[in-house]
């Protein structure tokens, strides 16, 4: 009796397994047959294809992914809004994946159960190209779209378009800038401060008199352990006209520039100024509206966050640039981020397409858009946008501060390196946090952007010759201007 | 004659059926252990193979070559990494062997209490690696930190300058050496427990008849009579402490200067990116990686095995 037992029992796990391996079987057969009706739809003109789009979506659920906290509140109410309103019955399920999102998205898109719309920012590009949808072929099909969202202009290497495909993946319609300096101005105040300096070494030293002022109250600085050296003296050098880890006019990655900040840098360290853990960035931000410390280096996003995930209303903050190495004029410009694009995964169904391209075009209209910036979430990004935004609508808050300097501007993404060993940022935050000071400081930093020269240029030559990247070069590279209209794309 | 044969004739297929049968239904019932096995380790293990001469980044693949591997011999961060994990798991073996072995003989002695002891030793053992890598940041916080604070409260640490337990290069081995024991002793107090529990306790009664005291008879019947367990915890142990990766991820994240960066974190860290440095996934040289860190783990358990007959032959 147990051995019959026994037997059923093995009988009905083996069907378990063999049923859980039919169903991938059969979503794989699904997927294919529809990209095989994809194919056989290729020729027709993306006009028709629209036409037809419009007319032929079945209502459908469909899953809609984001990392984006900062502007929940937005992204809650409009697809809110567009569940409501929206004339096909598509019911859009917005899933905020704020931890791991592109190994989530591999998984699911290798288990056929990919979220047919992907929230996509700046350098993403190369990440999620093969998973995404050529979008300019249905941007072609709405005149208002393809004018609002200047795609005629917006091709930006490595950050919507991808030079190895040449698929736009995503059109941005909103831009985060670079760092600026966060301020506790009710702490300053009291420690009889009224100018944030504009040398690193006068920064530091400020840092220094509030730590000393805080008496384990509070101090100076704080620093997150997620990025911390790219959310700082990455825009410290690019203030100068440095060159911020790629030499556009040779080709190359080149970190030179990059001494001065990291020997100054390390004095946060070695003189105890800067809050003395570093978490993540979430946890930081709580501690700085809880005011253990009095400046913080952060992005545009930080509007959303102190507004609604983490709210000030203790005290009153404001944002002024981040401090240059020399404390000079600016030469150079910032790199900010395009934000907001929105890409279609390619193996989700035909009708699942549609529905997506239809919520798209609704979170990127021109009222979103502008709505989205009247909300003080992000900046403008493209021209239509900005010539109809007001920033001087109350609701822009603190926004406002972050566009005070018309310094920003996009920059073409380094080709990628296939790097060995710790990246740039982690090798310069580690030496800043040594302990070595003078001369032996200044060697270690010498020998690493040696090393980090060689390493990276040896991986970019690796990845050339492989043919996953191509050398960008830009002859007539000004970082006052960024402009790359001469862009080149070399295989040696 | 025939019919005393005919019987022995009959019985033999009969035999042989039965064996059959026996045999069919052992293989049916193994079959889902087998496929969990094809599915889970030996399709992830040919898998990682067929990557080592890619240039993978998770999406698009190029080939490569030899380029993957002779890369890993000049990547110092790797065989820094293999450094942190051979003086990890010496101090992991060197802490926690006899830290357990001690708990499990004070809760041999039947004191009051001792199984509500026991129960919350293990605890740690079952709780989630990511779960107590987030416990200790929280005690091993330099600020508002729970071990500092009480290290200042009893006058320990000046309060102007605590220690930074996660923050400095000199300190967060402690650290994580502190969470490696605190979550492996558990486990390994109950195999000691199993242990003991086999030897015969008329040879302590016998060793005190003969006026054997505490001392002695540890170390001449309780390790020897141990010996067997000994070998297995210490196989384990040095297995674990190889592969221990997810809570120092939370816990330090490998640093601060790759200080607690162990061989496995490193491998995650190139096979799935590192989220947090801004790196992204370096599958093909991930799998080089991978495939070391396994050479690496199996030629110390040779090693071990190796010494460990030798010590037998000794004893």
């Amino acid at each position: 009796m147990k051995k019959v037992l026994a037997l059923v029992l093995s009988a009905l796990m083996i069907m378990g397994l063999v049923s859980c391996g039919g169903g991938s079987t059969t979503a794989a057969a699904t997927t294919k047959a529809a990209e095989a009706t994809t194919k056989a739809a290729e020729g027709t003109t993306a006009a028709a294809e629209t036409t037809a789009a419009k007319a032929d979506i079945e209502p459908c659920t469909i899953q809609y992914w984001t990392g984006e906290r900062h502007d929940m509140a937005f992204t809650d109410e409009i697809i809110a809004k567009f569940n409501k309103e929206n004339e096909y019955g598509i019911t859009v399920e917005v899933n905020y994946v704020t931890e791991n999102l592109k190994q989530m998205y591999e998984s699911a898109y290798q288990a056929q159960d990919a979220p047919a719309i992907l929230t996509l920012n700046g350098g993403s590009v190369n990440s999620y190209a093969t998973y995404m949808e050529n979008l300019e072929e249905w941007a072609k099909t709405d005149a208002d779209y393809w004018a609002n969202l200047d795609c005629e202009n917006q091709k930006y290497p490595y950050d919507n378009w991808d030079p190895v495909s040449e698929k736009v993946i995503c059109y941005y319609a909103a831009l985060r800038t670079n760092s600026r300096v966060e301020y506790n101005v009710d702490l300053l105040k009291a420690n009889g401060v009224t100018e944030i300096p504009s040398k690193l070494s006068d920064y530091i030293d400020l840092a220094a008199k509030l730590t000393k002022a805080g008496a384990g109250e509070y101090y100076g600085i704080g620093f997150t352990n997620s990025s911390p050296f790219g959310r700082f003296f990455g825009a410290c050098v690019q203030w100068d006209g440095g060159c911020s880890s790629y030499d556009y006019v040779n080709g190359k990655y080149k970190f030179d520039d990059y001494k001065e900040a990291v020997i100054e840098g390390a004095r946060f360290f070695n003189e105890s100024i800067a809050y003395p853990d570093q978490t993540g960035v979430d946890n930081m931000r709580a501690l700085f509206t809880e005011q253990k410390f009095v400046l913080w280096q952060n992005a545009s996003q930080e509007v959303g966050v102190f507004g609604s995930q983490f709210p000030i209303d203790k005290f009153t903050w404001s944002v002024t640039a981040i401090p240059s190495v020399s404390g000079g004029e600016q030469k150079g410009l910032l790199s900010g981020t395009c934000m907001k694009g929105y890409g279609i995964s390619n193996n989700v169904d035909d009708n699942q397409k549609k529905a997506a391209w239809e919520v798209i075009k609704y979170i990127q209209s021109m009222d979103s858009m502008l709505y989205y910036c009247d909300c003080g979430f992000d900046s403008p990004f493209t021209p239509a946008v900005a010539a109809k935004f007001d920033n001087t609508k109350e609701s822009v808050g603190v926004m406002r501060e972050f566009q005070n300097s018309a310094n920003e501007a996009i920059f073409p993404s380094a080709p990628g390196a296939a790097l060995t060993g710790d990246n740039y940022q982690k090798v310069f935050w580690d030496l800043m946090m040594s302990g070595k000071t003078g001369a032996e400081l200044e060697k270690a930093v010498d020998d690493a952007i040696a090393d980090l020269n060689t390493r990276y240029n040896e991986g970019l030559d690796a990845n050339i010759k492989a043919g996953s990247s191509f050398r960008v070069v830009i002859k007539d590279w000004d970082p006052a201007k960024a402009d790359f209209t001469n862009i080149q794309f070399l295989t040696e | 004659m025939k019919n005393k044969e005919k019987p022995v004739n009959a019985n033999l297929p009969k035999k042989k059926k039965k064996l059959n049968k026996e045999g069919s239904a052992a293989l049916f019932m193994l079959i889902p252990c087998v496929l969990f096995l094809v599915v889970c380790s030996i399709y992830p293990i040919v898998w990682t193979f067929q990557w080592i001469p890619y240039n993978y980044d998770g999406t698009r693949s190029f080939y490569i070559g030899w380029g993957n591997i002779e890369t890993l011999f000049k990547d110092k961060a790797f065989w820094g990494s293999v450094g942190v994990t051979l003086e990890y798991a010496f101090w992991k073996i060197v802490l926690v062997i006899p830290f357990s072995l001690l708990i499990t003989i004070l809760l041999q002695q039947k004191l009051r209490l001792s199984n509500f002891f026991r129960g919350v030793y293990f605890m740690p053992t079952i709780i989630a690696s990511a779960i107590s890598g987030m416990i200790f940041t929280f005690i091993f916080a330099t600020k508002n930190g729970i071990l500092n604070a009480a290290l200042i409260a009893i006058g320990l640490v000046p309060q102007e300058s605590p220690i930074k337990w996660l923050m400095s290069a000199d300190w967060v081995m402690v650290a994580v050496m502190t969470l490696s024991v605190w979550g492996g002793f558990g486990n390994y107090m109950l195999y000691f427990t199993a242990g003991m529990a086999a030897i015969d306790t008329e040879m302590y009664e016998a060793a005190k008849i003969d006026g054997a005291n505490g001392v002695q008879i540890f170390f001449r019947i309780t390790i020897p009579m141990l010996s067997p367990t000994l070998k297995i915890v210490l196989q384990l142990a040095l297995l674990s402490a190889f592969r221990d990766y997810e809570a120092i991820m939370i816990l330090s994240q490998g640093g601060p200067q790759n200080r607690s960066m162990t061989m496995f974190l490193y491998n995650y860290y190139m096979i799935f990116g590192n989220s947090e440095a801004g790196t992204s996934a370096q599958v093909g040289y991930g799998a080089v990686c991978s495939i070391m860190a396994a050479i690496i783990v199996g030629a110390v358990t040779a090693i071990y095995l190796v010494a460990s007959r030798k010590l037998d032959d000794v004893v």
